[in-house]
């Protein structure tokens, strides 16, 4: 059993709004760290390559769903170094995100509690650019 | 918007046979804080039974689908279906379960409290159910 822990984020934005600026790749690089996004169909359908901290990052992207379900795994070398089950749901006229990410095998408990420190405020990042 | 409170659990029951049991609608009387002998499908799609607290109510599923995703709709026969968003995902030889709670119009503290108490009760009776599955 991975360890797994839930972010959850509310958005007062309708959902069809977040999910449409989030279901494109390459609007990641507008709220993460990453840079420069551009598609890397050797490595999936739905997988694009960004310059990220640690050199370049590969992130597996879920296809354009009904559900606006947004899960998405990331990728150095050969290692999956992040995996995240990703939601956006309505709530009235607003949205609530959630956030579910699994301690892949090979990362840290520090590694892993870290990460989910930057993906809250990547998180926070994302709420204020789409209720600005 | 409405408040939310998110429960999540670990289930110790491979994802594909938490789906596959909980994507049926009939087996949401085995679980949930309904009458079983009141549940039953109607002609229109919904089922209808008797809540445990709530009295007759309707409920509507998400047809089955890839992402894990068990939305369902709780209401009063008649009135707008709110939605309930439920989702199963695997974790190694188990699954992860996660449930959206939002407090209702006119819902006052202590009653959200209260029905989330009643929820969470609801998912570790499922817990166990899909535990017991497993032996």
């Amino acid at each position: 059993m991975l360890k797994a822990r839930t972010l959850t984020v509310e958005i007062a934005r309708q959902p069809e709004d977040v999910y449409n600026f989030l279901v494109n790749p390459a609007n990641l690089a507008s709220w993460t760290l990453v840079r420069n996004g551009r598609p890397e169909p050797s490595a999936g359908p739905n997988s694009w390559a960004f310059d990220g901290q640690r050199g370049t990052v590969i992130v597996h992207f879920t296809p354009a769903n009904p559900l606006f379900v947004l899960d998405y795994k990331m990728q150095i070398g050969p290692q999956v170094v992040h995996a995240a089950f990703v939601r956006v749901i309505r709530n009235g006229a607003g949205t609530v995100l959630t956030h579910t990410s699994v301690q892949q095998p090979l990362v840290s408990d520090v590694m892993f509690a870290s990460e989910e420190e930057w993906m809250l405020s990547d998180l926070m990042v994302l709420k204020t650019l789409m209720e600005g | 918007m409405r408040r939310s409170h998110t429960i999540s659990l670990y289930v110790d029951y491979p994802y594909e046979a938490a789906y596959r049991f909980l994507v049926d609608p009939a087996n949401y009387g085995e679980w949930a804080a309904v009458d079983k002998e009141s549940y039953r499908p109607l002609a229109n799609g919904l089922w209808e039974g008797v809540t445990i607290f709530g009295g007759l109510r309707h409920f509507l599923f998400t047809p089955a689908n890839g992402f894990g995703v068990l939305d369902h709709a709780v209401f009063v026969p008649g009135e707008t279906p709110l939605w309930t968003p439920m989702r199963v995902t695997p974790n190694e030889e188990g699954t992860e379960l996660s449930f959206i709670f939002y407090q209702r119009p006119g819902m006052s503290e202590a009653e959200f409290a209260s029905a989330i108490e009643w929820i969470t009760t609801d998912f570790l009776t499922l817990k166990t159910l899909l535990e017991a599955r497993r032996r």
